[in-house]
């Protein structure tokens, strides 16, 4: 019987970020029937935070995942990791104000006396 | 701090009391933070960006990625795309055409419609499982 409910949380947490996804989301939470599934139930109240996720939440979330949703895309990412990746960015604008690209970067900025200085 | 009030760009309720004056070696690493290459954390964040679903704008010589303020939510309205036609302009959250509202409410009041549905199916089947041992 939880077979579709599971397949639902799946497919939310799949999906891209949207406001409407964000709203299955807030429903998938607020059901408590969720709670059945442990792994894709904090998944679920991660995204729905708005907080990271881990690389160990998103490789436990993959293990729970049908074949199909498993495959490797042409970016050499699966549709978890791909909507993990959307989701950290998003989830990454609500903690910072700016974040550096790479590292080398970074430490141009710094030997030249910061990023904020070049605002 | 003063830079951002400055820009008159709305300080993000969550950026704000945590990183009151992020010093520039406490920023993290794009790539680092979402655990995948710096080359593939930077594209998607330009393809989210373009497509309006990453309220954002990208520095490539600076090597910073700015997150902008959020106007309407994820991907909301139209400021998304006339920022990234124009990223030197500041990114001034426009506020919704009355359309799009409009459009947005109908949407959710469809919804919450189908929710209403899947309810009703909900309450149907399951006392139709429990005595049939489905």
């Amino acid at each position: 019987m939880g077979a579709a409910l599971q397949a639902s949380a799946a497919a939310a947490l799949l999906a891209p970020p949207s406001p409407q996804r964000s709203r299955v989301l807030a429903a998938l939470v607020a059901d408590e029937r969720t709670l059945a599934f442990p792994t894709l139930r904090e998944a679920l109240a991660t995204v729905n935070l708005d907080r990271l996720l881990s690389p160990g939440a998103v490789a436990a979330l993959e293990a729970t995942l049908a074949p199909h949703q498993r495959a490797v895309g042409g970016d050499g990412l699966t549709a978890a990791g791909r909507a993990a990746l959307e989701h950290n960015l998003v989830a990454a604008g609500k903690i910072y104000a700016n974040i550096y690209l790479d590292r080398v970067r970074e430490r141009n900025d710094r030997r030249r006396g910061g990023a904020w200085e070049k605002q | 701090m003063s830079k951002r009030a400055a820009e008159n760009e709305p300080a993000h309720p969550f950026t704000h009391p945590l990183l009151p004056s992020p010093l520039p070696s406490s920023l993290p690493q794009l790539g680092q933070l979402l655990g995948v290459s710096p080359a593939l954390a930077e594209a998607t964040a330009a393809r989210m960006a373009a497509a309006g679903r990453l309220n954002a704008r990208l520095d490539q010589v600076a090597g910073l990625l700015t997150f902008t303020a959020v106007a309407g939510g994820i991907g909301g309205g139209v400021s998304a795309a006339s920022a990234a036609a124009d990223p030197g302009s500041a990114a001034a959250p426009h506020p919704p055409p009355g359309e799009a509202e409009a459009a947005f409410e109908a949407l959710a009041r469809w919804d919450a419609a189908i929710a209403g549905v899947c309810r009703e199916v909900e309450a149907a089947v399951e006392p139709l499982t429990a005595s049939g041992g489905g």
